[in-house]
Protein backbone atom coordinates (compact mmCIF):
# COMPACT_ATOMS: atom_id res chain seq x y z
CA UNK A 1 0.00 0.00 0.00
CA UNK A 2 1.35 3.33 -0.83
CA UNK A 3 -0.51 6.97 -0.57
CA UNK A 4 -0.75 7.03 -4.40
CA UNK A 5 -3.74 4.73 -3.30
CA UNK A 6 -5.50 7.29 -1.62
CA UNK A 7 -7.40 9.24 -3.80
CA UNK A 8 -7.52 13.11 -4.79
CA UNK A 9 -11.19 13.76 -2.64
CA UNK A 10 -9.24 12.82 0.32
CA UNK A 11 -6.34 14.42 -0.11
CA UNK A 12 -8.28 17.77 -1.02
CA UNK A 13 -10.09 17.41 2.23
CA UNK A 14 -7.14 17.54 4.51
CA UNK A 15 -4.96 19.98 2.64
CA UNK A 16 -7.94 22.58 2.76
CA UNK A 17 -8.93 21.41 6.15
CA UNK A 18 -5.50 22.16 7.43
CA UNK A 19 -5.62 25.22 5.48
CA UNK A 20 -9.09 26.32 7.49
CA UNK A 21 -7.22 25.93 10.31
CA UNK A 22 -4.18 28.21 9.13
CA UNK A 23 -6.75 31.29 8.53
CA UNK A 24 -8.16 30.57 11.96
CA UNK A 25 -5.33 30.58 13.67
CA UNK A 26 -3.75 33.41 11.93
CA UNK A 27 -6.96 35.30 12.36
CA UNK A 28 -6.44 34.62 16.09
CA UNK A 29 -2.90 35.97 15.77
CA UNK A 30 -3.76 39.09 14.30
CA UNK A 31 -1.98 38.19 10.75
CA UNK A 32 -5.03 38.16 8.20
CA UNK A 33 -4.74 41.38 5.72
CA UNK A 34 -7.19 43.40 6.86
CA UNK A 35 -6.03 42.91 10.86
CA UNK A 36 -2.23 44.79 9.73
CA UNK A 37 -3.57 47.91 9.61
CA UNK A 38 -2.10 48.83 6.37
CA UNK A 39 1.52 48.12 7.16
CA UNK A 40 4.54 50.72 6.00
CA UNK A 41 7.78 48.72 6.32
CA UNK A 42 8.25 45.34 4.23
CA UNK A 43 11.89 43.32 3.55
CA UNK A 44 12.16 42.09 0.52
CA UNK A 45 15.52 41.09 0.71
CA UNK A 46 17.42 40.02 -2.48
CA UNK A 47 14.38 37.84 -3.31
CA UNK A 48 12.93 38.68 -6.93
CA UNK A 49 9.54 36.98 -6.65
CA UNK A 50 9.34 39.63 -3.94
CA UNK A 51 9.98 42.45 -5.94
CA UNK A 52 7.64 41.15 -8.92
CA UNK A 53 4.77 41.29 -6.31
CA UNK A 54 5.61 44.85 -5.48
CA UNK A 55 6.05 45.77 -8.80
CA UNK A 56 3.04 44.37 -9.73
CA UNK A 57 0.89 46.39 -7.22
CA UNK A 58 -0.09 43.61 -5.37
CA UNK A 59 0.11 45.30 -1.65
CA UNK A 60 -1.33 48.20 -2.86
CA UNK A 61 -3.89 46.39 -4.19
CA UNK A 62 -4.65 44.71 -1.24
CA UNK A 63 -4.20 47.47 0.77
CA UNK A 64 -6.15 50.16 -1.29
CA UNK A 65 -8.68 50.74 1.76
CA UNK A 66 -10.30 48.41 4.36
CA UNK A 67 -12.81 47.12 2.43
CA UNK A 68 -10.30 44.82 -0.18
CA UNK A 69 -8.61 43.85 2.69
CA UNK A 70 -11.77 42.95 4.18
CA UNK A 71 -13.09 41.28 0.73
CA UNK A 72 -9.65 39.30 0.18
CA UNK A 73 -9.35 37.63 3.49
CA UNK A 74 -13.12 37.04 3.21
CA UNK A 75 -12.44 35.73 -0.22
CA UNK A 76 -9.65 33.43 0.83
CA UNK A 77 -12.10 31.91 4.14
CA UNK A 78 -15.03 31.25 1.61
CA UNK A 79 -12.80 30.08 -1.60
CA UNK A 80 -10.80 27.44 1.26
CA UNK A 81 -14.10 26.24 2.41
CA UNK A 82 -15.76 25.74 -0.97
CA UNK A 83 -12.60 23.55 -1.85
CA UNK A 84 -12.97 21.60 1.19
CA UNK A 85 -16.42 20.63 0.91
CA UNK A 86 -16.61 20.23 -2.61
CA UNK A 87 -12.79 18.63 -2.33
CA UNK A 88 -11.42 21.20 -5.23
CA UNK A 89 -13.90 19.93 -7.39
CA UNK A 90 -13.79 23.61 -9.74
CA UNK A 91 -10.62 24.07 -11.08
CA UNK A 92 -11.10 27.97 -11.39
CA UNK A 93 -11.70 28.37 -7.64
CA UNK A 94 -9.05 26.14 -7.20
CA UNK A 95 -6.26 28.15 -9.12
CA UNK A 96 -7.90 31.69 -7.69
CA UNK A 97 -7.70 29.89 -4.18
CA UNK A 98 -4.30 28.97 -4.70
CA UNK A 99 -3.12 32.18 -6.61
CA UNK A 100 -4.81 34.04 -3.70
CA UNK A 101 -2.66 31.90 -1.07
CA UNK A 102 0.43 32.90 -2.31
CA UNK A 103 -0.12 36.71 -2.29
CA UNK A 104 -1.36 36.40 1.09
CA UNK A 105 2.14 34.46 1.83
CA UNK A 106 4.03 36.80 0.26
CA UNK A 107 2.31 39.61 1.22
CA UNK A 108 2.52 38.36 5.35
CA UNK A 109 6.49 37.79 4.43
CA UNK A 110 7.42 41.07 3.25
CA UNK A 111 5.15 43.20 5.88
CA UNK A 112 6.23 41.08 8.72
CA UNK A 113 9.91 41.75 7.14
CA UNK A 114 10.74 38.52 7.95
CA UNK A 115 10.51 35.42 5.25
CA UNK A 116 9.09 32.46 6.99
CA UNK A 117 8.98 29.32 5.78
CA UNK A 118 6.04 28.01 7.76
CA UNK A 119 3.68 29.67 5.36
CA UNK A 120 5.02 28.22 2.38
CA UNK A 121 3.48 24.83 2.50
CA UNK A 122 -0.12 26.57 1.99
CA UNK A 123 1.60 28.69 -0.07
CA UNK A 124 2.12 26.01 -3.08
CA UNK A 125 0.17 23.00 -2.16
CA UNK A 126 -2.92 24.24 -3.35
CA UNK A 127 -1.77 24.19 -7.08
CA UNK A 128 -1.97 20.61 -6.74
CA UNK A 129 -5.20 20.38 -7.20
CA UNK A 130 -5.35 22.03 -10.54
CA UNK A 131 -4.85 18.30 -11.58
CA UNK A 132 -7.89 15.98 -12.19
CA UNK A 133 -6.72 13.03 -14.01
CA UNK A 134 -5.78 10.77 -11.45
CA UNK A 135 -2.85 8.98 -12.33
CA UNK A 136 -1.60 12.85 -13.57
CA UNK A 137 -2.33 13.82 -9.86
CA UNK A 138 -0.44 11.13 -8.59
CA UNK A 139 2.53 12.25 -10.02
CA UNK A 140 2.21 15.90 -9.13
CA UNK A 141 1.26 14.46 -5.32
CA UNK A 142 4.89 12.50 -5.41
CA UNK A 143 6.55 16.19 -6.70
CA UNK A 144 5.68 17.28 -3.42
CA UNK A 145 6.19 14.22 -1.16
CA UNK A 146 10.40 15.03 -2.63
CA UNK A 147 9.03 18.52 -1.80
CA UNK A 148 8.33 18.27 1.61
CA UNK A 149 11.40 15.65 1.97
CA UNK A 150 13.69 18.10 0.70
CA UNK A 151 13.03 20.48 3.18
CA UNK A 152 14.21 18.67 5.91
CA UNK A 153 16.86 16.95 3.65
CA UNK A 154 18.58 20.13 2.41
CA UNK A 155 18.80 21.34 5.67
CA UNK A 156 21.06 18.20 6.44
CA UNK A 157 23.36 18.96 3.45
CA UNK A 158 23.65 22.17 4.68
CA UNK A 159 24.88 21.49 7.52
CA UNK A 160 26.85 18.28 6.91
CA UNK A 161 28.53 18.86 3.46
CA UNK A 162 27.98 22.98 2.66
CA UNK A 163 28.78 24.52 5.76
CA UNK A 164 29.88 21.53 7.72
CA UNK A 165 28.60 22.71 11.39
CA UNK A 166 28.10 18.71 12.18
CA UNK A 167 31.37 18.56 13.71
CA UNK A 168 31.59 22.11 15.84
CA UNK A 169 30.96 20.18 19.00
CA UNK A 170 29.17 23.77 20.56
CA UNK A 171 26.84 24.07 18.32
CA UNK A 172 23.98 23.15 20.04
CA UNK A 173 23.76 25.33 23.14
CA UNK A 174 25.06 27.89 20.69
CA UNK A 175 22.01 28.01 18.46
CA UNK A 176 19.67 27.50 22.01
CA UNK A 177 21.63 30.38 23.68
CA UNK A 178 20.55 33.48 21.37
CA UNK A 179 17.39 32.50 20.46
CA UNK A 180 16.55 31.76 24.35
CA UNK A 181 18.39 34.53 25.41
CA UNK A 182 15.19 36.85 26.16
CA UNK A 183 12.91 34.28 27.06
CA UNK A 184 15.78 33.64 30.46
CA UNK A 185 16.02 37.34 30.89
CA UNK A 186 11.98 38.06 30.40
CA UNK A 187 10.95 34.48 32.50
CA UNK A 188 13.10 33.64 34.49
CA UNK A 189 12.47 30.56 37.25
CA UNK A 190 10.36 28.47 35.43
CA UNK A 191 10.65 24.97 34.45
CA UNK A 192 11.38 25.44 30.67
CA UNK A 193 14.31 28.33 31.78
CA UNK A 194 15.93 25.20 34.25
CA UNK A 195 15.84 22.99 30.88
CA UNK A 196 17.30 25.60 28.69
CA UNK A 197 19.61 26.64 31.22
CA UNK A 198 20.77 23.23 31.74
CA UNK A 199 21.11 22.13 28.11
CA UNK A 200 23.18 25.86 27.57
CA UNK A 201 25.49 24.81 30.35
CA UNK A 202 25.89 21.33 29.25
CA UNK A 203 27.54 21.83 25.39
CA UNK A 204 27.88 18.15 24.89
CA UNK A 205 24.24 17.29 25.71
CA UNK A 206 22.99 19.83 23.74
CA UNK A 207 25.56 18.74 20.81
CA UNK A 208 23.83 15.32 20.81
CA UNK A 209 20.52 16.81 20.76
CA UNK A 210 21.49 18.54 17.63
CA UNK A 211 23.21 15.58 16.18
CA UNK A 212 19.93 13.27 16.55
CA UNK A 213 17.68 15.98 14.81
CA UNK A 214 20.68 15.96 12.14
CA UNK A 215 19.93 12.65 12.03
CA UNK A 216 16.31 13.29 11.89
CA UNK A 217 16.95 15.40 8.60
CA UNK A 218 18.84 12.92 7.12
CA UNK A 219 16.61 10.04 7.38
CA UNK A 220 14.50 12.35 5.12
CA UNK A 221 17.12 11.25 2.36
CA UNK A 222 15.85 7.87 2.35
CA UNK A 223 12.38 8.93 1.01
CA UNK A 224 13.80 10.33 -2.59
CA UNK A 225 14.53 6.29 -2.86
CA UNK A 226 11.34 4.51 -1.89
CA UNK A 227 8.13 5.25 -0.40
CA UNK A 228 8.49 2.34 2.13
CA UNK A 229 9.22 4.26 5.26
CA UNK A 230 6.74 6.92 4.52
CA UNK A 231 4.72 6.15 7.84
CA UNK A 232 7.84 6.71 9.86
CA UNK A 233 9.14 9.58 8.13
CA UNK A 234 5.67 10.95 8.81
CA UNK A 235 5.95 11.26 12.44
CA UNK A 236 9.96 12.14 11.92
CA UNK A 237 8.40 15.76 10.23
CA UNK A 238 6.16 16.57 13.13
CA UNK A 239 8.89 15.41 16.10
CA UNK A 240 11.61 17.31 14.37
CA UNK A 241 9.07 20.42 14.23
CA UNK A 242 7.96 20.46 17.59
CA UNK A 243 11.55 19.80 19.41
CA UNK A 244 12.37 22.87 16.87
CA UNK A 245 9.94 24.66 18.66
CA UNK A 246 10.50 24.06 22.56
CA UNK A 247 14.43 24.66 21.87
CA UNK A 248 14.38 27.25 19.25
CA UNK A 249 11.49 29.14 20.10
CA UNK A 250 10.39 28.66 15.53
CA UNK A 251 7.09 27.62 15.19
CA UNK A 252 7.13 25.52 12.20
CA UNK A 253 3.94 23.82 12.69
CA UNK A 254 1.71 25.35 9.77
CA UNK A 255 4.49 23.83 7.36
CA UNK A 256 2.96 20.20 8.32
CA UNK A 257 0.16 21.16 5.67
CA UNK A 258 2.98 19.32 3.52
CA UNK A 259 2.81 16.48 5.82
CA UNK A 260 -0.13 14.79 4.12
CA UNK A 261 1.85 14.11 1.22
CA UNK A 262 3.32 11.17 3.30
CA UNK A 263 0.38 9.94 4.40
CA UNK A 264 0.01 5.99 4.53
CA UNK A 265 -3.04 4.39 4.48
CA UNK A 266 -2.72 3.25 8.31
CA UNK A 267 -1.08 5.97 10.18
CA UNK A 268 -3.94 8.98 10.78
CA UNK A 269 -6.81 8.95 12.09
CA UNK A 270 -8.20 11.07 9.20
CA UNK A 271 -7.43 8.44 5.93
CA UNK A 272 -9.66 5.96 8.84
CA UNK A 273 -12.47 8.30 9.18
CA UNK A 274 -12.16 8.99 5.28
CA UNK A 275 -11.97 5.38 4.13
CA UNK A 276 -15.14 4.80 6.89
CA UNK A 277 -16.99 7.46 5.12
CA UNK A 278 -16.26 5.94 1.89
CA UNK A 279 -17.19 2.49 2.96
CA UNK A 280 -20.72 3.72 3.71
CA UNK A 281 -20.73 5.04 0.45
CA UNK B 1 16.00 -1.15 -16.76
CA UNK B 2 13.18 -1.80 -14.69
CA UNK B 3 14.66 0.62 -11.64
CA UNK B 4 14.96 3.33 -14.80
CA UNK B 5 11.50 3.20 -15.93
CA UNK B 6 10.76 3.40 -12.26
CA UNK B 7 12.45 6.98 -11.90
CA UNK B 8 10.60 10.15 -10.55
CA UNK B 9 11.44 12.25 -13.95
CA UNK B 10 11.24 8.93 -16.52
CA UNK B 11 7.37 8.55 -15.11
CA UNK B 12 7.15 12.32 -15.47
CA UNK B 13 8.26 12.42 -19.05
CA UNK B 14 6.15 9.49 -19.98
CA UNK B 15 2.73 10.52 -18.44
CA UNK B 16 2.97 14.05 -17.99
CA UNK B 17 5.13 16.30 -20.15
CA UNK B 18 4.21 19.41 -18.28
CA UNK B 19 5.30 18.74 -15.11
CA UNK B 20 8.33 17.00 -16.14
CA UNK B 21 9.23 20.29 -17.80
CA UNK B 22 7.63 22.06 -13.83
CA UNK B 23 10.17 19.51 -12.46
CA UNK B 24 13.81 20.54 -14.14
CA UNK B 25 12.75 24.41 -13.93
CA UNK B 26 12.55 23.34 -9.99
CA UNK B 27 15.67 21.73 -10.00
CA UNK B 28 17.66 24.28 -11.91
CA UNK B 29 16.08 27.17 -9.91
CA UNK B 30 17.67 25.22 -6.36
CA UNK B 31 20.96 24.40 -8.11
CA UNK B 32 20.93 28.51 -8.62
CA UNK B 33 19.86 29.39 -5.64
CA UNK B 34 22.67 26.91 -3.90
CA UNK B 35 25.19 27.95 -6.36
CA UNK B 36 24.91 31.53 -5.68
CA UNK B 37 23.00 31.20 -1.98
CA UNK B 38 20.21 34.09 -3.45
CA UNK B 39 16.99 32.58 -2.37
CA UNK B 40 14.00 33.49 -4.65
CA UNK B 41 10.45 31.98 -4.27
CA UNK B 42 9.60 29.09 -4.98
CA UNK B 43 12.89 27.99 -5.06
CA UNK B 44 13.81 27.62 -1.28
CA UNK B 45 17.41 26.48 -0.06
CA UNK B 46 17.01 25.50 3.89
CA UNK B 47 20.65 26.42 5.36
CA UNK B 48 19.36 27.81 8.79
CA UNK B 49 21.58 27.36 11.68
CA UNK B 50 24.42 25.40 9.50
CA UNK B 51 26.77 28.00 10.02
CA UNK B 52 29.64 27.70 13.35
CA UNK B 53 28.05 30.60 15.78
CA UNK B 54 29.56 31.82 19.13
CA UNK B 55 28.27 34.15 20.67
CA UNK B 56 29.63 36.57 23.51
CA UNK B 57 27.96 39.61 23.40
CA UNK B 58 24.35 40.41 21.57
CA UNK B 59 21.86 42.66 21.91
CA UNK B 60 18.01 43.02 21.76
CA UNK B 61 14.84 44.75 21.90
CA UNK B 62 12.16 45.14 23.77
CA UNK B 63 8.30 47.13 24.47
CA UNK B 64 7.13 48.47 27.61
CA UNK B 65 3.86 49.84 27.13
CA UNK B 66 2.08 52.07 29.82
CA UNK B 67 3.09 52.10 32.90
CA UNK B 68 6.50 50.16 31.91
CA UNK B 69 4.58 46.65 31.39
CA UNK B 70 6.47 44.29 29.45
CA UNK B 71 5.41 43.02 25.91
CA UNK B 72 6.67 39.50 26.54
CA UNK B 73 6.01 37.09 23.52
CA UNK B 74 8.52 34.92 23.46
CA UNK B 75 8.19 31.17 23.43
CA UNK B 76 4.63 31.50 22.25
CA UNK B 77 2.55 29.93 19.79
CA UNK B 78 1.79 32.93 18.82
CA UNK B 79 4.21 34.16 16.13
CA UNK B 80 1.87 35.82 13.49
CA UNK B 81 1.83 38.57 15.79
CA UNK B 82 5.07 38.13 17.24
CA UNK B 83 6.72 38.89 13.67
CA UNK B 84 4.65 41.62 13.01
CA UNK B 85 5.79 43.44 16.21
CA UNK B 86 8.98 42.27 16.50
CA UNK B 87 10.66 41.67 13.44
CA UNK B 88 9.34 44.95 11.94
CA UNK B 89 10.76 46.53 14.75
CA UNK B 90 14.80 45.07 14.12
CA UNK B 91 14.05 45.68 10.52
CA UNK B 92 13.43 49.66 11.58
CA UNK B 93 16.30 49.58 14.06
CA UNK B 94 18.67 48.74 11.64
CA UNK B 95 17.71 51.13 8.94
CA UNK B 96 17.49 53.89 11.83
CA UNK B 97 20.60 53.05 12.96
CA UNK B 98 21.46 53.73 8.87
CA UNK B 99 19.96 56.93 8.60
CA UNK B 100 16.72 55.70 7.34
CA UNK B 101 18.78 53.89 4.61
CA UNK B 102 17.27 50.43 3.33
CA UNK B 103 20.35 47.66 3.92
CA UNK B 104 18.63 45.71 1.15
CA UNK B 105 19.08 49.15 -1.30
CA UNK B 106 22.95 48.96 -1.58
CA UNK B 107 22.79 44.87 -2.39
CA UNK B 108 20.20 45.36 -4.65
CA UNK B 109 22.12 47.97 -6.47
CA UNK B 110 24.79 45.65 -6.84
CA UNK B 111 22.48 43.07 -8.38
CA UNK B 112 20.86 45.50 -10.97
CA UNK B 113 24.82 46.27 -12.15
CA UNK B 114 25.21 43.28 -12.03
CA UNK B 115 22.09 41.86 -14.30
CA UNK B 116 20.87 44.95 -15.89
CA UNK B 117 17.28 43.12 -17.09
CA UNK B 118 16.61 43.01 -13.24
CA UNK B 119 16.90 47.52 -12.59
CA UNK B 120 12.90 47.38 -13.68
CA UNK B 121 12.43 45.53 -10.20
CA UNK B 122 15.48 46.86 -8.30
CA UNK B 123 13.73 50.03 -6.72
CA UNK B 124 10.57 47.70 -5.48
CA UNK B 125 13.43 45.92 -3.23
CA UNK B 126 13.81 48.21 -0.39
CA UNK B 127 12.15 50.62 1.46
CA UNK B 128 12.18 54.19 1.20
CA UNK B 129 12.77 56.98 3.97
CA UNK B 130 9.32 57.65 3.91
CA UNK B 131 7.99 53.95 5.25
CA UNK B 132 10.90 54.63 7.92
CA UNK B 133 9.35 57.40 9.16
CA UNK B 134 5.88 56.24 8.93
CA UNK B 135 6.70 53.50 11.10
CA UNK B 136 6.32 54.13 14.95
CA UNK B 137 3.10 55.29 14.64
CA UNK B 138 2.32 52.23 12.76
CA UNK B 139 3.34 50.10 15.39
CA UNK B 140 1.48 52.05 18.01
CA UNK B 141 -2.12 51.93 15.95
CA UNK B 142 -1.08 47.85 15.42
CA UNK B 143 -0.71 46.99 19.25
CA UNK B 144 -3.54 48.87 20.08
CA UNK B 145 -5.48 46.48 17.41
CA UNK B 146 -3.11 43.81 18.26
CA UNK B 147 -1.79 43.78 21.68
CA UNK B 148 -4.22 46.02 24.02
CA UNK B 149 -7.02 48.81 23.26
CA UNK B 150 -5.73 50.62 26.15
CA UNK B 151 -1.68 51.12 25.30
CA UNK B 152 -1.43 54.96 25.58
CA UNK B 153 3.21 55.04 25.41
CA UNK B 154 5.16 52.40 23.99
CA UNK B 155 8.42 52.83 25.23
CA UNK B 156 11.25 50.52 23.30
CA UNK B 157 14.37 49.32 24.81
CA UNK B 158 18.11 47.92 23.84
CA UNK B 159 19.11 45.71 25.56
CA UNK B 160 23.06 44.97 25.69
CA UNK B 161 24.14 41.77 27.36
CA UNK B 162 26.84 39.79 27.39
CA UNK B 163 26.94 35.38 28.29
CA UNK B 164 28.48 34.73 31.30
CA UNK B 165 31.33 32.08 32.06
CA UNK B 166 28.44 29.88 32.59
CA UNK B 167 27.43 30.69 28.81
CA UNK B 168 23.55 32.55 30.72
CA UNK B 169 22.72 36.08 29.39
CA UNK B 170 23.02 38.53 31.89
CA UNK B 171 22.44 42.38 30.88
CA UNK B 172 24.92 44.52 30.89
CA UNK B 173 23.11 48.07 30.39
CA UNK B 174 19.74 48.60 29.15
CA UNK B 175 19.08 52.41 26.76
CA UNK B 176 15.92 53.91 25.83
CA UNK B 177 15.76 53.90 22.05
CA UNK B 178 12.55 55.49 21.07
CA UNK B 179 8.68 56.41 22.59
CA UNK B 180 5.81 56.40 21.25
CA UNK B 181 3.48 58.74 22.76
Amino acid sequence: MNNTELNRTHFARYTYGFALLIIIYRFFSFALVHQLQTPVLFENSLDYTYWLFHYLKIPQLLLYNKTTSILFDTWLFLSTLYCFIYAARYKLIVLLNAISWSCYAIFYNSFSCHHNYTIIGVMILPYAFMVKNEIKFNLVWGFYRDLNLYILADAFIFKAFINKNIFYTRIGSEIIKPNQSIYLLQTPGTWLTKIYSFFIQHPHLAYTGFILMVFMQMLCLIGFFTKKYDKYLFYIVIIFHVINYFFVDVMFLELLILNVTLLHKKNTAIEKYFRYNKNRV
Amino acid sequence: MKIFQNLFLVKCFKQFKILFVIVLIFIAGICYSHRTHVEFTPFFIFGAYSTKINVHRDSFLSIKMNDGQLLNLTHTYDEPRRMMIFSTLFLYHNGAKNNYIDPIKIASEKIALKHPYLSFLQKFAYCEKERYLAYLPWLKKYMHHAVDKEIKTIKIYQNYIHYTDQNLPFIDSTVLKYSIE
